[in-house]
Order: C-alpha cells, then sequence, then structure tokens
C-alpha cells in the first residue's frame, strides 16, 4: 500500500515511476493522494493554492465545533449547582448587578472611545493629500504667487528633476562598466591563485 | 457538606478534559506529519544549493542557448529580451536584444563586448560578458554573492513549461532585497528570478518564456567577426584625485570597489563617487556641490531602483540602487570624512 503512495508521489514530484494515469484514473484512493500531494507541495513552494474540494476545510471546522460542546455542557452541569450551593441568592444578584455596572460602563467607554477615534477621520482630508502626493516637489505651500515666483518653481523643479535623472542614468553607466570589470579583475586573480 | 459532590465530580471532570487534550494534540501532530513525508519524498532526488550553483554557472557559460526574457516591474510596462549564447571555435559569443522599441543590441565576442544603441555611437568594451537581465554573478559567479546571501533549494515547481528546481536567495542581515530563483531541472539554465522585499512584495521579475537549447551554434552568431565589431574603447583610468569621506560602516557582504572623480554624462556636474556592490546590486554614492536649496530629503524608488538624496551643508550626498530605502538611509547616515590616509584609490 505504502509502496503505491511512494510511487504515485515520486510520479507527482516529476521523477520516474511505474505509476501510470490508468493506474489512478482506476483507483479513487489514488485519486484523492494524487490531490493531497499535489496540495502539499503548494502550500510549501509558497504557490497560491485553491482549494476546490472543501473536505478538509469541512473537516477542520467540524472538529473545531465539536471541541466546546464536549467542554462546555461538563463545566455547566457540574460548576453551577456547587455555585448555587455556596452562594446565597442575595449575594448572587448583588454580583448580577456589579456586572451589570461594568457592562454599562463598557458601553459608555465604547462610545467615548468611538466618537474620539472617529473625529480625526472627519478633519484629516482637509489637509491630508497636499503631504502625500508630491515627495519629490520643492514646496508644499499654497501662498499666492506672482506669474515670476511660478516660473521660478517649476524652473527648480525641472532643475532637480534634470539633477536626479542625470544621477540615475550615471548610475546605471557605472553600474554595466563595473559589472563586468569585477569579473574581469575575479578572473584574472583565479587565474593568477588557481586554489 | 459543600466540598463532597465537588470532590466527586472533579474526576470526571478531568478525564473529559483529557480526552478533549489528547484530541486537540492529535489534530495538531497530525498535520507536520504529513508536512514532513511531503517534504521528504523529494529529498530523494535532492540537490544542494552549491552544487545547483556551480552547475547554472557551467551550464551559463557553456551551452548554446536562445532564451527570451521578460522583465517586469510593477507599475511599469514589461520589457521583452531575446537573449542568445553560444560557443563559436571555442570563444563564447552573447547576443541580448530589447525586443520593443528601437533596436538596442548588444553583442559579445569573447571578452569584447559591442553595444549598438539608437542614442549613442556603436562602441565596444572590454569586458567579460554582457550585463543582462539577470544577476550576473549569481548565474555566472554564485561566488561572489556567498557572504551577503544564503542560497537555499526549496524544491522543484513548473517554470515556462520545464521542470524547473526553486532556489530561495536571501540576504544574511536582511539589508537588501530578496531573491527567488528557477533554474531548469534539465539544463541547469535560469528560468525565472523575483526580487522580493522583506514582507515578499514583488519588485523585480525576469521570466523566461521560452528556452532553446541547440548541438550547434545559432545562427545569428555564424557570420559574426571580430573585425566587423566597432573598435574598442578603452577608458582612461581617473587621474590622481583624493577623496576625504567614506562609507564607514556598510551592511553585511558589501564592498566598496571603485572610488573616482568624474563627471555626470547629462549636467557635466563633477561628482566624487563611490560604488559599492554585495555581488548582487550595485550601489552609488554621490557628493557634489549644491548651489541649490532643498528643504527635504527626496526619496522614491523606480525601476526597482531606490534614490534618496539630501543637502547639507550645501554639499547633495545621494544614494542609488537596488536596495531597500531603509538600508540606503543607513549607507547615507554611515557617509562620513576620512583621513585622507585611509583613502586608496581603486582597489
Amino acid at each position: 500500500m505504502s509502496e503505491k503512495f511512494e510511487q504515485l508521489s515520486a510520479w507527482v514530484d516529476g521523477e520516474a515511476s511505474t505509476t501510470r494515469v490508468d493506474d489512478v484514473k482506476a483507483d479513487v484512493q489514488l485519486q484523492q493522494k494524487w490531490q493531497d500531494y499535489h496540495l502539499m507541495g503548494d502550500t510549501l513552494r509558497g504557490d497560491e493554492v485553491l482549494l476546490t474540494d472543501k473536505s478538509l476545510l469541512e473537516s477542520i471546522a467540524d472538529a473545531l465545533d465539536d471541541e466546546p460542546t464536549v467542554l462546555a455542557p461538563s463545566t455547566k452541569s457540574r460548576v453551577i449547582p456547587i455555585w448555587q450551593n455556596v452562594v446565597s441568592l442575595g449575594k448572587q444578584s448583588s454580583q448580577f448587578a456589579v456586572a451589570a455596572g461594568v457592562a454599562a460602563v463598557m458601553i459608555l467607554g465604547v462610545q467615548n472611545y468611538n466618537t474620539e477615534a472617529t473625529q480625526p477621520f472627519m478633519t484629516a482630508p482637509t489637509s491630508g493629500p497636499q503631504g502625500g502626493l508630491a515627495p519629490v516637489s520643492l514646496s508644499q505651500s499654497r501662498t499666492i504667487q506672482t506669474p515670476e515666483q511660478q516660473l521660478n518653481e517649476r524652473q527648480a523643479l525641472l532643475e532637480q528633476r534634470k539633477r536626479i535623472n542625470a544621477l540615475l542614468v550615471d548610475h546605471q553607466q557605472q553600474v554595466r562598466l563595473q559589472a563586468a570589470q569585477i569579473t574581469t579583475n575575479e578572473q584574472s586573480e583565479k587565474q593568477v591563485n588557481p586554489d | 457538606m459543600q466540598a463532597h459532590p465537588y470532590l466527586l465530580q472533579r474526576p470526571a471532570f478531568s478525564v473529559v478534559s483529557l480526552f478533549s487534550f489528547f484530541t486537540v494534540l492529535f489534530l495538531l501532530y497530525s498535520l507536520p506529519v504529513n508536512a514532513q513525508a511531503a517534504n521528504n519524498m523529494p529529498q530523494a532526488t535532492n540537490i544542494e544549493a552549491p552544487e545547483l550553483l556551480a552547475k547554472m554557472a557551467e551550464a551559463t557559460n557553456t551551452l548554446n542557448y536562445a532564451s527570451t526574457l521578460i522583465v517586469y516591474r510593477p507599475g511599469a510596462e514589461p520589457v521583452p529580451y531575446l537573449w542568445k549564447h553560444g560557443i563559436k571555435d571555442d570563444v563564447p559569443v552573447e547576443m541580448l536584444s530589447e525586443l520593443n522599441g528601437p533596436n538596442a543590441k548588444t553583442l559579445r565576442y569573447g571578452n569584447q563586448v559591442s553595444y549598438f544603441n539608437p542614442d549613442m555611437s556603436a562602441h565596444s568594451l572590454l569586458q567579460s560578458h554582457i550585463h543582462g537581465p539577470f544577476a550576473h554573478n549569481l548565474i555566472r559567479y554564485p561566488e561572489a554573492i556567498a557572504t551577503a546571501y544564503e542560497v537555499i533549494v526549496v524544491g522543484k515547481s513548473r517554470v515556462a513549461g520545464n521542470e524547473a528546481w526553486q532556489v530561495r536567495v536571501l540576504s544574511r542581515d536582511n539589508s537588501r532585497y530578496n531573491y527567488i530563483l528557477w533554474v531548469d531541472a534539465a539544463s541547469f539554465l535560469p528560468l525565472k528570478l523575483n526580487m522580493v522585499n522583506a514582507k515578499g512584495d514583488l519588485i523585480e521579475q525576469v521570466q523566461a518564456t521560452n528556452l532553446t537549447i541547440t548541438d550547434t551554434l545559432d545562427n545569428a552568431f555564424v557570420d559574426m567577426a571580430l573585425k566587423d565589431l566597432p573598435a574598442v574603447m578603452h577608458i582612461n583610468p581617473p587621474k590622481s584625485f583624493r577623496l576625504n569621506w567614506g562609507v564607514t560602516h556598510l551592511p553585511l557582504g558589501m564592498k566598496q570597489v571603485k572610488r573616482d572623480i568624474h563627471r555626470l554624462s547629462i549636467t557635466e556636474d563633477v561628482v566624487e563617487y563611490i560604488l559599492l556592490s554585495d555581488g548582487m546590486v550595485d550601489v552609488s554614492v554621490y557628493l557634489q556641490k549644491a548651489t541649490y536649496q532643498q528643504a527635504e530629503d527626496v526619496l522614491f524608488t523606480k525601476d526597482a531602483v531606490t534614490f534618496l538624496s539630501r543637502v547639507t551643508d550645501s554639499i547633495q550626498v545621494s544614494v542609488v540602487g537596488k536596495i531597500p530605502p531603509a538600508t540606503a538611509q543607513r549607507i547615507m547616515q554611515m557617509i562620513a570624512s576620512v583621513e585622507a590616509n585611509d583613502v586608496q584609490p581603486n582597489p
């Protein structure tokens, strides 16, 4: 049995194997394994995994569903009777009161928090986009300018673009030149000391 | 007695909890065991990273092949290339041409590389290979990247219709981009290279769409003759100069490979220059006089290249290279003036 799966696994990995397409077509168990192996392979390689068969997810979900139902009745059915024996009715009701108080505070707190959190969101967009749009620009001030100033600013921006472009182009040239020189150096070094 | 019923019920409770505990344990353990089983299978025919890299270097440098490559950077147009290599009368010949736009072409005959670009006159340089889309040291001289990067063979997958080994090339100190490389399992030629940041987002991708390996030399090389290629241009070594600054602390595996003073071809500005390299990527550091004001740092990434520049005391410092912006910042912070004695011309 395990030999059969091993051969299938080798086939899935593209190794020489005795498994043939007809074997898999005829064997439902092999078909299931075929799918599992590919799924595992894809997951390990970090490829995008498409789960067409939901049985795995369902079995995990079922297992999770079962878990609390085993624990929950056991705690309820055993603890609550003791609790009622130990704690008097009056004390119990006072605890409910405390719980209710905590809940009320929580709701208030959450409401408070929410209003505080939303306020900056409402005011943010009026000043937001200015800073975010132009990281390369020289000036972000929007004061009224004379046409001459505008021209100067545009000129400065163009100058800056030109300077940046000159550096980017030079970097490209240096990389192209140097990349090959490094390797010629290495080759000559290798020829000098072959160790 | 109130404690009595509690004690009686206690064992029943723990049996249930024990049972559920083991169920959880079983669920937890069954998954990794399966994964391990799957992991062991390809290991039977696994290959160690150094062996794989050595075979790739040999294949790249010795086989007759032709490959169509697409270079893709998110946010930009994909750029297609045709890359051919062969051995003509025991001399390696190579060709790289851009398939879109003006016909930019690079030819190599032995150690002479000729550039045919529409924006400059044809010329040749003495170089050992063409600087193509694949990181040249990775595919040709893998030992050059060993100090800065760790190479791990991950497994097999299918790329460009071929079965391929998948390899991770990881920056040892996480200060540079990481790479995922796919190598043809049959010929050991590179098929795909992804450059990703620490989060795994794609920065640059080189993908072969077609790979042909032939026994005989490609027709493109048959009529190729050294006498028809443009004359070799010798670059004059820079005249004596002194740089009284340096990068005091470099990321792991990065070395200073060049320092000089030259003029930028576009603006003709004079710059003091240091080139750093870790084998995979090259980083340029420029110092130049600034006659202009620049209130804020300029930082952007274009075509996978990060550009960072800052003006202080009317000196503009710029760091350019295919490195994460945080690393460019760190390199800039490490620029300091050094004693002129410590400065050596090109090592």
